[in-house]
């Protein structure tokens, strides 16, 4: 038996050891979509320059009817993220057992490249609150989210990818900084990361931090997807600027420049662009996505 | 922590101590309004019928009488037909509880699960001990209001007058992949409940025929066995 | 062959059957034709995690008044355009009764 890395619990690396991380739980390191059923008709009639789609969960735990017939087709022909918007990974509560196993289904009937969910909570006292809320960093979220984390890739039999949330509170008794949390997550539970770069952009402009010290500070080692979005930007009473993550418009400049930075210091990764309001016309997507493609290419060129 | 969280995200307290109003008015805000856009999505109708403006305010009332409990929002708002039939600013609109109702079976039968049907020829091989299963999709709704034509008319159509203002029960079906609704006439409406609640092809022929008055199945067997309304002979 | 003989059920089979004998089976024909349609039309997904853009409702940052009192909405969509037994709907503000 290998000795398990330096640094990591022998426990721990003996309980990923059971976890399955295959070639086939991986993205293609190429542009991907966010799928909207009303761009099924224009995705289905021709084959698009796209890596791969994502989907959010939630959307496809009905029992059949169209969802599932469309998601099936698109999964024939592309590969697939499975996003997950309900778990409430960082809820206080124990994990809602019956939304891991209709998790676990999806996972199994559509074999998915990646599954991701969010640092962030989402149910509380057995409400859906319906929103990713925010998390203090300390050693008793840490330790929580962990065990949240186990019992998923254990349940799921597979890694999963946990993305930073954007906030617009912080909380005082936070004894961690964000990047390192997720690190220090990733190296506990052996999950992946995923980082979406407008959410440390939108966070960035609304906590007033460098989003460059903040990358530097992120395990680019552990990501298996990047997200890329737009937001909408706001001057609050006092004059000070802030951001929401709307997902309803283009990529800004200074996140495809994020974005560019990211993948000379990580290499290519699987990128996905999020459109969720105002959704345009699927050339308007498109072009997005090759927006990826081009600044790839780029990469490709200067790595060679 | 997460409890007082809660409790100021759905507007039961103030934002919590130390945490900015405005900025916690971001979070109540992204949660009300996409609860309020889910049940939006799921009863356009009912949204047109009384107005963007009042379908919001309503279904903001809705939100704090009935929080969702399941991060699965397609089956949220099961119980805003209830909510409406009792929502007192609705009561001149006494329809509207039955054409949610129509709404919210659209819905369902546009998630059920898949089942192959039975087609033409299956009626070759009913006999009068026949039971049929029917497909899950199916949902009967009867109505003292003709909440087919309302529906119709606030969907595809142009809303305009009703001057034959009349009860109609509605068959809800997704035929291969597409949600339709159907009226049906009384005797056929007997014979699907009957269908429904295990009863064989003759003992629900029987009922249909001996309850309606001029009923003639025939249409309607005709019609059911080629859209997809049964599944098996059992 | 039909295989019903009771007099209610008989008669509605051979009905059904001459009304579908020579036509072509609607469902079948039409299935391509259905399944096109219905992407056309398909619902969007409930859930996102995109957030609100500000001002998506009314919602404030107030605490909800939940007695019903200061309702003061009326309904204005397409039920003043459809006649009803009772008039043309709700035009009339509704008052709480105490």
């Amino acid at each position: 038996m290998p000795l398990p890395p330096s640094g990591m619990p022998a426990g721990i690396f003996l309980h990923m050891q059971a976890i399955p991380m295959t070639a086939t739980h991986m993205l293609p390191p190429g542009a991907g979509a966010s799928f909207k059923p009303a761009h099924f008709r224009t995705i289905a009639e021709q084959a698009q320059p796209v890596a791969f789609f994502e989907v959010h969960a939630e959307n496809y735990m009905g029992a059949g009817g169209p969802p599932h017939a469309m998601l099936s087709k698109l999964r024939a022909d592309y590969a697939l993220s499975i996003h997950g918007v309900g778990l409430s990974l960082g809820g206080e509560e124990a994990l809602n057992t019956g939304h891991l196993e209709k998790l676990r289904i999806l996972c199994e009937r559509y074999e998915p490249q990646s599954f991701s969910e969010h640092l962030a909570w989402s149910s509380h006292g057995g409400e859906f609150l319906n929103d990713l809320l925010p998390l203090p960093y300390t050693g008793k979220t840490l330790a929580r989210l962990c065990d949240h984390i186990d019992q998923t890739q254990a349940h799921l039999q597979r890694r999963m990818l946990l993305e930073n949330p954007s906030t617009y509170v912080v909380f005082e008794e936070s004894t961690w900084d964000e990047a390192e949390f997720l690190a220090e997550i990733a190296r506990r539970t052996g999950c992946g990361l995923l980082l979406d770069i407008n959410n440390v952009y939108v966070s960035a402009i609304n906590h007033r931090f460098d989003p460059r010290a903040y990358l530097n500070r992120f395990a680019l080692a552990a990501v298996g997807e990047i997200h890329l979005a737009g937001h909408t930007a706001l001057t609050d009473q006092n004059g000070n600027p802030y951001l929401i993550d709307t997902h309803g418009g283009p990529v800004i400049e200074q996140v495809w420049a994020l974005y560019a930075e990211t993948i000379a210091c990580a290499g290519a990764l699987p990128a996905l662009i999020e459109w969720d309001n105002d959704l345009p016309e699927w050339p308007a997507l498109l072009s997005e996505v090759r927006n990826v493609d081009a600044i790839l290419s780029a990469h490709a060129i200067k790595a060679a | 922590m997460q409890h007082a969280f809660a409790a100021a995200l759905t507007l039961k307290t103030d934002a919590p101590c130390g945490v900015s109003p405005a900025r916690f008015g971001i979070y109540r805000n992204n949660r009300l309004s996409a609860l309020i856009d889910a049940l939006s999505a799921g009863f356009p109708a009912t949204e047109r019928i009384v107005g963007e403006a009042f379908f919001r305010a309503m279904a903001r009332e809705f939100v704090a009488a009935h929080p969702p409990c399941s991060p699965v929002l397609m089956e949220y708002g099961a119980d805003l037909p209830a909510f409406i039939a009792r929502f007192a600013p609705l009561a001149e609109l006494a329809y509207l509880a039955d054409v949610a109702r129509l709404e919210l079976a659209h819905t369902r039968a546009y998630h059920a699960a898949d089942a192959p049907t039975l087609g033409p020829d299956a009626l070759m091989q009913i006999a009068d001990t026949s039971r049929l299963a029917i497909h899950p999709s199916v949902s009967l709704i009867a109505s003292p209001y003709p909440i087919a034509t309302i529906w119709t008319m606030n969907t595809s159509g142009e809303p305009a007058p009703i001057e034959d203002w009349h009860g109609e029960s509605v068959l809800v079906l997704r035929t291969n992949m597409a949600v339709h609704i159907h009226t049906l006439d009384t005797g056929a409406v007997i014979f699907l409940e009957q269908l429904q609640q295990g009863v064989t092809l003759a003992g629900a022929a029987a009922k249909a025929l001996h309850d309606a008055q001029d009923c003639a199945l025939g249409p309607f067997l005709a019609f059911a066995f080629s859209n997809g309304v049964f599944t098996q002979i059992l | 062959m039909n295989r019903t003989s009771s007099l209610a059920l008989a008669g509605s089979v051979a009905a059904a059957i001459a009304l579908l004998s020579g036509a072509a089976n609607a469902a079948d024909m039409n299935s391509m034709g259905e399944m096109e349609k219905c992407y056309g039309v398909s619902l969007k997904g409930h859930n996102d995690c995109k957030a609100a853009y500000p001002g998506a409702t009314c919602a404030g940052s107030q605490k909800i008044d939940y007695d019903g009192q200061s309702f003061k909405e009326v309904p204005k969509g397409t039920c003043t355009a459809m006649k009803t037994p009772h008039g043309m709907g709700s035009l009339t503000p509704f008052t709480n009764k105490m």
